[in-house]
């Protein structure tokens, strides 16, 4: 067999060819799946891969899923071995400790086949709104090990051959509170593969298979030296960066991470020995998480047009020491690694090349997801029902540009539900303000993007909350002369009363924003502050026409103005 | 000199083996040397290089893991 010569026009076509058919994958899924997290959300990614595991294409779907499904690929094609599958399975997976990122986000993964042998196979990762842990919607903000975080299920086929495994979909439906949603979900992910298989069938009919290999093959390797010649060009170097996860749930201590990073022609060594023991509560991530963090960072800072497959992520070597923060060990609770830790750990390269490539980094983002779970049951139909609900932050300003105003944060790509959306399908809550939050952004000649405030009212008997939140005590930091964003804050008002209280002073909860299985009742209400971003340089040398412009919009006060930027006082 | 060998999937075992530089959990696959007389596993050849290039000069055989 000989290798096809392929010309460049040919592999962009390929390449967008793939790419194409991981975003229609995702359309499917957002069109079809029955919870507002899929269709508003987007909490959700699809890929392609190779036989051995080899990741051909993705899309503009969240980082960390992305970075994380390789592993959980690679995990579930060792486990289950090329010979494992047949033509018309589907497995799926979300064991953290078999390469899964946190036990609500389910990857289902489908062999592709072509005259009897699987030339590909097409994955997608999605973040179930119920997975069945000790609170309705998971993420427990105050777990003590994973199983209380969901429904563990390592690498099994939910469909053989085409069709369904009755038994395991009774283990599933069984344990998760909505089993409806999780079914109409589950098959909206089935369909977006179904789709995949049959592009990948079609490309495969139209060029042929050798075709579609060494385009494969010559892709990767474009990835890899395109991705190698960025790194080339920042300066050869050890950078450090410190930063700390606040409390755990469960104790008030912080968790510091320590990043090492080593520059080295093309190679990236990302070195967190030094980082903290890990955490008794649900504030870990695992390898696969910190790793994806690191990539996600890099593609923040090299050229975004390389193609988006496994060559990118062959220059990195992520040394996460086992059994600390950034790689715990079996059985700590990870649910907040995935939201919170991760975003932290990608701000952290920022942080560390702040002086190396000044031009290319931004400053701290809000860092968190805001996760803030609820359920119970709903008096309309009598039926349980559950959400995970997130939030935008600030992100941090960077050069030549401010910061987004709450937009969700750098390692989930997402959308926020919008209030009617979130009125209309949830019995729980009325939103009674969702605005932005002056002066939250970090001053500098680029400010901090803003944080927000929500604030709800209980409408229902009753309401159990949960959440998981971060950056609510330590300021996200600007950099190079720029100021730090707000933090942010998770209060409770009681039906009748006239303060905002914590949840600490209400329902003595350890953490004020890590805790499970509240109960709020009608009238009760909840106020979600989310941080804002960190400022990039020096607020005096911001455009005087720019400061002049936030106060006008009402981003930044008059008072804040004077103070921070030094509005009025030139001259 | 190190060989590709192959760990058992158990799910009787809680513990989990990680590459030795790297700390990436082991599934199946995995790449076996012998250092300073202990065999080490790891994601692949290249670790064990990065071992003996990063990791020995700065931590040392004796860094807790």
């Amino acid at each position: 067999m000989s290798t096809p010569q392929i010309d460049q026009v040919a592999l962009t076509v390929v390449d967008n060819y793939l790419t194409s058919c991981c975003r229609d994958m995702g359309v499917t899924m957002m069109t079809t799946a029955y919870s507002p997290i899929f269709n508003e959300s987007l909490d959700f990614s699809c890929v392609i891969f190779d036989p051995v595991g080899n990741l051909l294409a993705q899309a503009e779907f969240c980082p960390s899923q992305i970075g994380t499904i390789k592993f959980t690929v690679d995990w579930t094609i060792e486990e289950l071995g090329l010979d494992g599958f047949d033509e018309g399975d589907v497995v799926l997976h979300n064991d953290p400790y078999r390469g899964s990122g946190h036990v609500p986000e389910h990857m289902l993964l489908k062999p592709v086949f072509w005259e009897g042998e699987i030339i590909a196979f097409v994955a997608n990762v999605a973040h179930m709104s119920e997975v069945g842990a000790k609170t309705p919607g998971g993420l427990s903000g105050d777990a003590t090990e994973i199983y209380q975080e969901g429904l563990l299920l390592p690498p099994v086929k939910i469909k053989r051959r085409g069709e369904d495994v009755d038994d395991i979909w009774r283990i599933i439906l069984s344990n998760h509170r909505t089993p409806r949603v999780t079914l109409g979900d589950f098959r909206a992910m089935m369909g977006s593969l179904d789709l995949a298989e049959r592009r990948i069938h079609t490309l495969v009919t139209d060029y042929g298979l050798d075709f579609f290999r060494a385009a494969s093959s010559e892709l990767m390797a474009i990835a890899e030296r395109r991705m190698r010649a960025e790194i080339e060009a920042i300066p050869d170097g050890t950078y450090t960066f410190t930063d700390a996860i606040e409390d755990d749930g469960i104790s008030e201590g912080d968790y510091p991470m320590v990043l090492t990073l080593t520059i080295d022609g093309g190679a990236v060594i990302a070195d967190f020995t030094g980082s903290a023991r890990q955490a008794v509560g649900p504030v870990n991530a695992i390898y696969a998480v910190t790793a994806s963090a690191i990539y996600n960072a890099f593609l923040h800072l090299t050229d975004p047009t390389i193609p988006r497959n496994e060559g990118c992520y062959r220059p990195f070597t992520i040394i996460a020491p086992p059994g600390t923060i950034v790689n715990c060990s079996f059985p700590a609770p990870v649910a907040g690694g995935n939201t919170e830790t991760s975003p932290r750990i990608t701000d952290m390269v920022f942080g560390a090349l702040q002086d190396a490539i000044p031009d290319r980094i931004a400053a701290s983002c809000g860092g968190t997801s805001s996760p803030f779970l609820f359920g119970g049951i709903d008096p309309r139909t009598d039926e349980p029902y559950a959400h995970f609900h997130f939030e935008g932050v600030g992100w941090g300003g960077r050069r030549g540009l401010d910061g987004n105003n709450m937009v969700v944060t750098i390692n989930g790509n997402c959308r926020n539900t919008p209030v009617e959306v979130f009125e209309t399908r949830y019995p729980a809550f009325r939103i009674e303000s969702y605005r932005l939050v002056p002066d939250s952004g970090g001053p500098g000649e680029f400010r901090g993007g803003l944080g927000g405030e929500r604030i709800f009212t209980v409408t229902v008997p009753e309401v159990t909350v949960s959440a998981l939140l971060n950056r609510m005590k330590t300021e996200p930091w600007g950099v190079l002369g720029g100021g730090d964003g707000a933090v942010g804050g998770l209060w409770v008002r009681r039906a009748g009363a006239g303060a905002w209280r914590t949840f600490v002073e209400e329902f003595g909860t350890m953490s004020p924003s890590k805790f499970s299985g509240v109960t709020l009742r009608e009238g009760d209400q909840v106020k979600i502050l989310m941080p804002g971003g960190g400022g990039y340089g020096n607020p005096k040398a911001r455009d005087r026409a720019l400061v002049e412009r936030d106060v006008a919009e009402g981003f930044v006060t008059e008072e804040a103005a004077r103070a921070a930027y030094g509005l009025g006082q030139e001259g | 000199m190190g060989a590709w060998k192959k760990n058992e999937i158990s799910y009787l075992r809680a513990n989990r083996e990680a590459c030795a530089l790297c700390g990436h959990p082991i599934a199946v696959r995995y790449w076996g040397a012998e250092v300073e007389g202990a065999e080490l596993m790891f994601c692949s050849p290249e670790h064990e290089q990065l071992y003996h290039d990063y990791w020995l000069p700065r931590y040392g055989a004796k860094e807790e893991r």
